[in-house]
This record gives structure tokens, C-alpha cells and sequence, in this order.
């Protein structure tokens, strides 16, 4: 499990000397502890954690020299969307379940397209600053990160936990793995709209025209995912009359769709839910999460360590950390997201937000990593329905 | 390539004796031709950058060859749509902007209109907003379902996620730039022609159209095309109010394939960035063409202060037209705002039970988004203070060594040095993303900081530009033939009397800097979040409150400053030289 250094830099020779320069500079301060590896000498007498109690062996002696390391490498930067209310409690368990009570954890709560922007920009630029990236409905992110060697190579043993999960959420062991999900459903404020949502075809109703809102598919691999989803089980008719009932498409993500319904705006919101019981709270607005009989796409939060990345060490415990039964129930109680290990249990007063587990969720299979041909293929039928 | 610029009101006329040159030897000299050429060089480079990118075409995260597929992706709908809708708002914004700023100028420049320096005063608001901001305000004006606006009057009369919203939008937060380019060319005007008109018989309607109108067509020329322009590039607008209902201009469309789609494809970005450049261009080619034509009209060299027009019965419904515009475009919008700032859910109306202050202490609290808000209004702060003074400070140096020293290739350095003024901002983002990615300048708060530069140097160079041509050159060569070199005449006669201008003229570039979106938004990777980025994550991640809450303060941050320029007439007057 040696951390992996960057890849070469064949073929970037049409630079600037000056930007080659400067990349070559910010490259050897990037790769800083890339050449160390985890069976390094480090002094781990004196190191007390947590985590270490249920521990023996050799794992207790890796945890405990990743432990010493990280407690040398003294932050750990996190960029994600989907975590906002479940974050503070994440991190101080972390730190306080490792015992690093000094750790700097710098937190970013982007938006997809800000993460997979951020990573992109830093692993062109050769400036990994990002240590840990989660993410959301973008295996294609991470197969892409992987066939570039950007994505750390590490086996956590909290993976014996996930077996089986890959028949509902993207999961490479070792690479990426995805410890709850999300599905794009339909929210609605059930003193506004009595009549309820079975069926993904009670959203034909024409009293909710122009009230309507449908995830972005032409700028978001999620909602394309929901949307090549549904195309196995609807027609294309129903987009066509869907169509007529004018939906918004894209109107911003789950925060921002399932406000709109909660002050108004929309009376139904197909967004993913995870936001909707804290918005129901924060604003005391009853909101209600349909889950139609025909299903819907599993969609899985995925977790991924950058190669080259600054703080190698405390990554590797909080990627088995945020894998943790720990993590995951923090997780589910925080965010009402449906957990992917079988040993987390949804708490009985949020089952109406979100799928008590994969199994009972109704997903609908859908192949995440299809090829470019066959995803611009969706994307365009569902731009010639609704357009651009 | 040549700019028109809009005319220079309270510029003396130049002088009658050509200058004589600066001496050329000394130390000075070549550090003044070093930076001419350095800056020159700054704002090629990033265009070849971009026509570089445009031509290559990505095979995988981090390889790319020749090809010209990023030009063939042009041609494919979606981006035709996005092309034609570009055009659609620069021509609508441009036109709504253009017709209310002159009918506006006429009123407060020209007539007798009561209350004449308060309607100017807040023609000035929108100007200091950026349409960002001023969109956020109109969400909450002018939503269908809960937008103050169909609130009040009860039915969905106003759907602001629309082309026709956005053009308004768009045509309003412009308007105040147009009306200060025709009301400078109306305080410039020769009265002497409309008293001969008046003389000769006609009445005041013939002699405003016939005399007045064609007298300031300059100024509305131009006014349209530069509004034509930024319409074209606008980016915060149908940021906020086209991407939640599928409108996606040009703009749009490169930020998008930038920040949300993974890879982001920069080539393709490039080569719609060329696009993006070559309606500009034409534009401006255009402008200069008509203009050229139209040089028999002599708008400087009053003899006396114009009339002011008595409105007569025409008094009220003007005044009326001006109290409705500072309504739509200042109280409106700010109510809507307040109203959703200090309420914990907004429902379109105002709701006592809903009263609270939480919002405000959200955009600061210690476990969410503080650090990124000060961070933020730092940065800017910094940013705008840093650009403000080298733009300046660079275009008294340009401007020295082409007026003055009349440095070899000097006219073609001032010429390229204005093409910026003609670049959409998203351009210039583009080419310096592709060519600063891998230096340890991206992710910095410098590559925006260059970006900005480059983008407002043309408002520095006319700034200063136009100071310098009051000042006889005969003080300079006194102060030589007195035995000081070129750095002691700079520090002693030429910055003392230009600095005037140069206060003026930083002042308003604080102000333009703080209030970026496209560059900003385009450029920002991480630590160096600007309060226009700091403002868009939060209204993606907050509650409605939060995000109004945010933007008020943004607000009265940018209307203290202005009010400070405002007070010292600098900005105005040097926005008028632009």
C-alpha cells in the first residue's frame, strides 16, 4: 500500500518555460510525503486512540503509524457536495475517535461541478492540494481519475463491510467507494399538494404545470444517471407529455429545489433528498418525499484519495473512517441519506425522507459507467425534448 | 483596430504647439519602454493563448493534439442556440438600456425636471451593483409563483426566468453606464445650434430631434455598442435567472463547461471564446465605420452653458417616467431583498411571525461559511486595492511614453492595449487559465489579479489618457530645461497634476474590481474566492435568507464606497471619460 507517486509528465513539453517551471516547483512541494510509505519507520509508543481499543496486530500497528504520521502532517483538506449538515459532526468524531484533537481539517462544501473542476484544475496543474473528494452520481469521475493514476490505490478494511454493494451504488475497491446514497425523487409540501405522488406519472397533472421542477441532465452526470434510469422503465411519451406540463429543468441543486417547494415556488421538486429533512426544519414547512412505485436510481456518495495528495497518511484514516459504521450512521441520522452498509439502521422518524437501505429502495439498475457514446446519446434525447 | 471613445466632458482642448519629445537616454526611459512593451505583451499573450487552446483538441485528462474539433463543436446547435441568445440579450439589453439612459439624460441634463440631482443620483445604483447582484434582487422580485411583484398584484403577471427577464435585467443594470456616456455628450454640446433652430422657427419637439439628438448621436452610439457588448458577454445575469429555466447564452455555456462538466474540455472553451470575441469586434468595427462618418458633427468647443428646456406640462409625466425608473430599478429590487433578508423563509410578502436577524449572523457563523466570507471579502479587498493601483499607475506610464516620449511602436502599444475594452471578460479567463494552470500563480488570488488587470486596463489608459491631454507639455520641458531627470519631472509635475484624474479614475476601477463576476467566477480554483464566488456557492448551498442576506450586505459594502466617489466626483467624471 505504498503511497503512489505522480504519473509522468510525457507530452506537456509545448508549455511555456515558465509554466513548466513553475509546475516542476509546485510538483516537488506536492509530492512532499508522496515517497514515504505507510510501513515507515514512526514512532508509535506513546500514540492513544479510540480507534485503537478494538484493535490488535498489525492493523493496530498501521492505524497507530498512520496515527503518528498524521499527527506530523497536522491537516487534512476535504472537498465535497451532499455533506453539509452531517460535516461538523464527521470531523469532530474523526479527530476525536483518532485522537487528533490539533488536526486542521479544511472543509469545502462545493458543488459538483466546483469539485470536479477543483480536482481537475489541480491534478493538471500538478497542485494537489485535495486529499480526500467525495462525490455524488460521477463514477465516470473517478474511472477518469483512475485511468489517469490520479486516485490513490488504497485497500481500506472497512471494504468487508461493503461486499454486495455493487449491485446498487459504484463502488472499486481500493479506489472509490460509496458509503450511503441518494436518489433524485419527487418533494412536495403535502399542505400544498394533498393529492400525493404513486407514480412518476401523477407528475403529468396538469395543475402542476409551470410548477414542476427536473433535474439538469445536460450539465449534471447524476441527473443523466436518473434520467437514463427512468428511460428503462418510462417511455419516451412520458418525457414528451412531461414536456407539456413545462417543467423547470435544472433549477439549481437540492438545496436550492427543495426550497423552492417550501416557500412556494414549485409545488413538486425532483431533487435529491437528502436535503429536505433539515430544510424542513430550518424553515418549519412540512415536506414530504414521494417515492412513485416505478422506482428510481441508487445514486452513490462516492469516496476517493488523490494521488500525490499532501496529507497521505490522514487521508487513509479518514477514508476508513468515513467507511466506518461510525461515520455512516452520523451520516444517515444527519442527512437522512440511505446507508450502503447493512449494519447502519435508518432511524424509524426519517424512513420518509429516504430508502431505509439499497434493498429497499426500488433502484433501478443502470450501468454507471457507460460508454461516452452511449451517455451523449441520452443526453441528447433528453435535450431535444426539453432543450438545452 | 480602433475604440470610439465617448466624449470627454470638462477636458480642455489640446494644445495648439505639438509636444516635443521627452529626451531619450537616462534610465527612466527604458524602464518606461520596458513596462509599455511589458504590458503590451500581457494582453496578447493570453489572446494567443486562447487561438492556441482553440486549435488543439483533448484526448485524455492530461494529453491533448492538433485538431480543429472544437471548431466543428460549434457548429452544433446547442451552441448556435447559445450564439443567437447572446445576441438576443446584447441587442434587447442594449436597446432598453440605450433609449431609457438617453431619455433619462435628456431629462436631467437638458430640461427644467424637478428633483433633477436626486434622479441622477439613483441612475448611479445599478451601476454600482454588479448584474449578479442585481439579479439575485430581481429572483425575488419577479419569481413566478413568489415574487414580490405577482404577490402584490395578486396573479403571475411577471416571470423573471425568462429571456425577456433576463434582457430587463440585463438592459437595467446597464443603463446607468449609458446614461452617463449621453449625458457627458449632452453637457458637451453646442447650444448654439439648437438657438439657431429655435430661431429659425422650429419647435422644441423638431429642434430635440433634429438638433439635440443628432448632436449626442455620438454618445448613443456608442453607449449602445458598449452596452451591446457587456449584454453579450453578461454571465451573472443568466447565471442566476437563465440557468434555473435552460436558457443558456454563450457565456453561460463556457462557464459551464469550465466549472461543471467533467473533464472540463478548456479547448472547447477556447474556441467558443473566440466566438465570444468575434462579435465584440465586429461591433466595435462597426462603431468606429458609423462614427467615422458622422466626425462633420463638432461636439466640443462651447461657448456657452446650454438652456435647460422648459418642460411646461410635460414637467410631471417626466418626472413620473424618472420616479417609476428609480422604483423598478432601485427600490423594487431592494425591498424584495430586505424583505427576504430578514425573514426565515420567504414567501413573496412580508410575514411578522416570520421576523428574524438569523440570517445575517448565518453568513458568519463560525461553523459553516465564515472563513470562506472573510476570505472572500478579503480577497476582493485586496484584489481591487492592488489591480486599482498598478491599472492606474501602469496607464500614467503607457500613456507618458506614447504622448511624450513618443516611443517607437508606441501608437500600436496603446491600440492593443484598448482591445481588452473590446474582449469579453470569459476570453481573457480562458486564455489565462491555459496559460497559467500549471504555475504557481494558478489557484492564487494573482491570476486574478493579472486577469483583472488586463481586462481594465483600457479604463485606466482613458482615464489618464485624457488628463494628460490637458497638461501642456511645456511644464515638463520647463522642468528639464531646470535640470531635473525624467523621474523627478514625473514625481513633481506630471503625478501632482494628473492625480486628479488618477483618484478619480481608481476610485471607480475599486469599484468595478469588487463587483466582478465573469473573470472572477471563471478563475477561481480554491482560496482565492472572490465575494461574487463566495456569493454564488452560497446561494447554491444556503437558505434563500441567507443568500439575501449575504447580497444586502455586499450591497451597502459597494454603496459606501460609491457614495465616497459619488462625493468626491471623481468616479463620475472619470466614468464619463470611458
Amino acid at each position: 500500500m505504498a503511497h503512489t507517486p505522480l504519473p509522468g509528465r510525457a507530452g506537456w513539453s509545448r508549455r511555456s518555460f515558465l509554466a513548466t517551471m513553475g509546475a516542476a516547483a509546485l510538483t516537488v512541494a506536492a509530492c512532499g510525503g508522496s515517497g514515504e510509505s505507510e510501513s515507515a519507520a514512526a514512532d508509535i509508543s506513546g500514540v492513544q486512540a479510540p480507534v485503537l481499543d478494538s484493535l490488535t496486530g498489525d492493523e493496530r500497528t498501521r492505524v497507530a503509524t498512520l496515527i503518528a504520521k498524521a499527527r506530523s502532517e497536522g491537516a487534512l483538506n476535504w472537498i465535497t457536495p451532499i455533506i453539509t449538515d452531517s460535516k461538523d459532526p464527521l470531523i469532530e468524531a474523526f479527530k476525536q475517535r483518532h485522537n487528533l484533537p490539533g488536526l486542521q481539517v479544511s472543509f469545502e462544501n462545493l458543488q459538483t461541478g466546483q469539485v470536479t473542476s477543483r480536482v481537475q484544475s489541480e491534478v493538471t496543474s500538478r497542485q494537489i492540494k485535495t486529499d480526500v473528494v467525495g462525490l455524488n452520481g460521477s463514477p465516470s469521475f473517478f474511472k477518469t481519475l483512475k485511468d489517469a493514476e490520479m486516485l490513490e490505490n488504497y485497500r481500506s478494511p472497512q471494504l468487508t463491510a461493503y461486499q454486495g454493494a455493487d449491485k446498487f451504488v459504484s463502488i472499486d475497491p481500493g479506489y472509490w467507494a460509496s458509503p450511503i446514497a441518494v436518489q433524485y425523487l419527487p418533494v412536495y409540501n403535502p399542505k400544498v399538494w394533498t393529492t400525493g405522488v404513486g407514480s412518476w406519472y401523477d407528475l403529468l397533472d396538469p395543475r402542476l404545470k409551470g410548477k414542476i421542477s427536473w433535474p439538469g441532465v445536460p450539465s449534471s452526470e447524476s441527473a443523466l444517471l436518473m434520467y437514463r434510469g427512468l428511460r428503462e422503465v418510462l417511455p419516451l411519451s412520458y418525457f414528451q407529455s412531461l414536456k407539456n406540463n413545462a417543467p423547470r429543468i435544472g433549477v439549481g441543486n437540492s438545496t436550492v429545489a427543495t426550497q423552492m417547494v417550501s416557500q412556494g415556488e414549485l409545488t413538486i421538486a425532483v431533487t435529491q433528498s437528502h436535503t429536505v429533512h433539515n430544510t424542513s426544519q430550518q424553515l418549519g414547512v412540512p415536506l414530504e418525499v414521494a417515492f412513485p412505485k416505478e422506482g428510481a436510481v441508487l445514486d452513490g456518495w462516492s469516496v476517493g484519495i488523490l494521488t500525490g495528495c499532501p496529507h497521505p497518511a490522514t487521508a487513509k484514516l479518514f477514508m476508513d473512517f468515513i467507511l466506518s459504521e461510525n461515520a455512516v450512521q452520523i451520516m444517515v441520522e444527519k442527512q437522512a441519506a440511505t446507508p450502503v452498509r447493512d449494519d447502519v439502521k435508518m432511524p424509524a422518524e426519517l424512513a420518509h425522507f429516504a430508502p431505509a437501505s439499497p434493498g429497499a429502495a426500488h433502484a433501478i439498475p443502470v450501468d454507471p459507467l457507460a460508454d461516452r457514446k452511449t451517455m451523449q446519446a441520452s443526453r441528447d434525447e433528453f435535450v431535444g425534448i426539453f432543450g438545452g | 483596430m480602433t475604440l470610439d471613445a465617448p466624449p470627454r466632458p470638462g477636458v480642455d482642448p489640446a494644445p495648439v504647439t505639438p509636444p516635443t519629445r521627452a529626451p531619450r537616454s537616462g534610465q527612466g526611459r527604458w524602464v518606461v519602454i520596458a513596462l509599455t512593451w511589458a504590458a503590451t505583451i500581457a494582453v496578447v499573450v493570453p489572446i494567443l493563448a486562447v487561438l492556441y487552446e482553440s486549435l488543439r483538441a483533448r484526448t485524455g485528462l492530461l494529453t491533448s493534439v492538433w485538431s480543429l474539433d472544437s471548431y466543428r463543436a460549434l457548429l452544433s446547435p446547442r451552441i448556435y442556440d447559445a450564439a443567437l441568445l447572446s445576441l438576443k440579450f446584447g441587442v434587447g439589453s442594449a436597446i432598453f438600456a440605450t433609449v431609457v439612459g438617453a431619455i433619462l439624460a435628456f431629462l436631467v441634463v437638458r430640461t427644467d425636471l424637478p428633483g433633477r440631482r436626486f434622479i441622477e443620483i439613483c441612475s448611479y445604483v445599478p451601476f454600482f451593483l454588479s448584474s449578479f447582484l442585481l439579479a439575485i434582487c430581481w429572483q425575488y422580485v419577479g419569481s413566478p409563483n413568489t415574487g414580490l411583484v405577482n404577490n402584490l398584484l395578486g396573479g403571475a403577471f411577471l416571470n423573471i426566468y425568462t429571456e425577456w427577464g433576463i434582457i430587463l435585467v440585463i438592459g437595467i443594470a446597464h443603463t446607468p453606464l449609458a446614461f452617463l456616456m449621453i449625458s457627458g455628450a449632452l453637457r458637451q454640446m453646442d447650444p448654439a445650434l439648437e438657438h439657431a433652430a429655435r430661431v429659425c422657427g422650429a419647435g422644441r419637439f423638431r429642434t430635440s430631434r433634429q438638433i439635440t439628438l443628432r448632436l449626442v448621436s455620438r454618445g448613443i452610439i456608442s453607449a449602445f455598442v458598449i452596452n451591446f457588448v457587456m449584454g453579450f458577454e453578461d454571465l451573472g445575469v443568466p447565471l442566476v435567472l437563465g440557468n434555473p429555466s435552460g436558457i443558456e447564452p454563450l457565456p453561460l455555456r463556457i462557464w459551464e463547461v469550465i466549472q461543471r462538466e467533467f473533464p472540463a474540455d478548456y479547448n472547447f472553451a477556447a474556441a467558443a471564446s473566440v466566438l465570444l470575441l468575434t462579435v465584440p469586434v465586429v461591433a466595435f468595427w462597426l462603431q468606429s465605420r458609423l462614427l467615422g462618418k458622422r466626425s462633420r458633427y463638432t461636439l466640443s468647443g462651447k461657448a456657452t452653458a446650454p438652456q435647460r428646456m422648459a418642460l411646461g406640462w410635460a414637467k410631471w409625466p417626466a418626472f413620473a417616467f424618472c420616479l417609476l425608473w428609480t422604483f423598478v430599478a432601485v427600490i423594487l429590487p431592494m425591498i424584495a431583498l430586505v424583505l427576504t433578508a430578514i425573514q426565515r423563509r420567504w414567501s413573496g410578502s412580508l410575514d411578522l411571525s416570520l421576523l428574524t436577524l438569523d440570517n445575517f449572523k448565518a453568513v458568519f457563523a463560525t461553523s459553516s461559511y465564515s472563513l470562506p466570507v472573510v476570505s472572500a471579502f478579503w480577497n476582493s479587498f485586496v484584489l481591487s486595492i492592488v489591480v486599482a493601483t498598478v491599472v492606474v499607475l501602469l496607464a500614467a506610464v503607457v500613456t507618458y511614453a506614447v504622448q511624450r516620449m513618443r516611443i517607437r511602436g508606441g501608437r500600436f502599444a496603446e491600440v492593443v492595449l484598448s482591445i481588452p475594452l473590446a474582449i469579453p471578460g470569459s476570453t481573457i479567463a480562458v486564455g489565462l487559465l491555459n496559460l497559467l494552470v500549471q504555475t504557481p500563480l494558478y489557484a492564487t488570488i494573482w491570476i486574478i489579479a493579472i486577469g483583472f488587470a488586463i481586462r481594465y486596463i483600457p479604463y485606466g489608459l482613458r482615464t489618464v489618457d485624457a488628463a494628460f491631454g490637458a497638461i501642456h507639455p511645456e511644464l515638463e520641458e520647463a522642468s528639464r530645461v531646470s535640470g531635473y531627470g525624467l523621474g523627478q519631472t514625473l514625481r513633481r509635475i506630471v503625478v501632482p497634476l494628473l492625480r486628479p484624474a488618477m483618484v478619480g479614475g481608481w476610485l471607480l476601477l475599486f469599484i468595478l474590481l469588487m463587483r466582478d463576476v465573469g473573470m472572477s467566477n471563471l478563475l477561481y480554483a480554491g482560496g482565492n474566492r472572490t465575494l461574487s464566488v463566495a456569493l454564488l456557492s452560497i446561494s447554491s448551498l444556503q437558505q434563500t435568507g441567507v443568500v439575501a442576506a449575504f447580497a444586502l450586505m455586499q450591497i451597502v459594502l459597494f454603496l459606501a464606497v460609491a457614495s465616497l466617489a459619488l462625493l468626491s466626483g471623481g468616479a463620475r467624471r472619470e466614468a464619463l471619460r470611458m
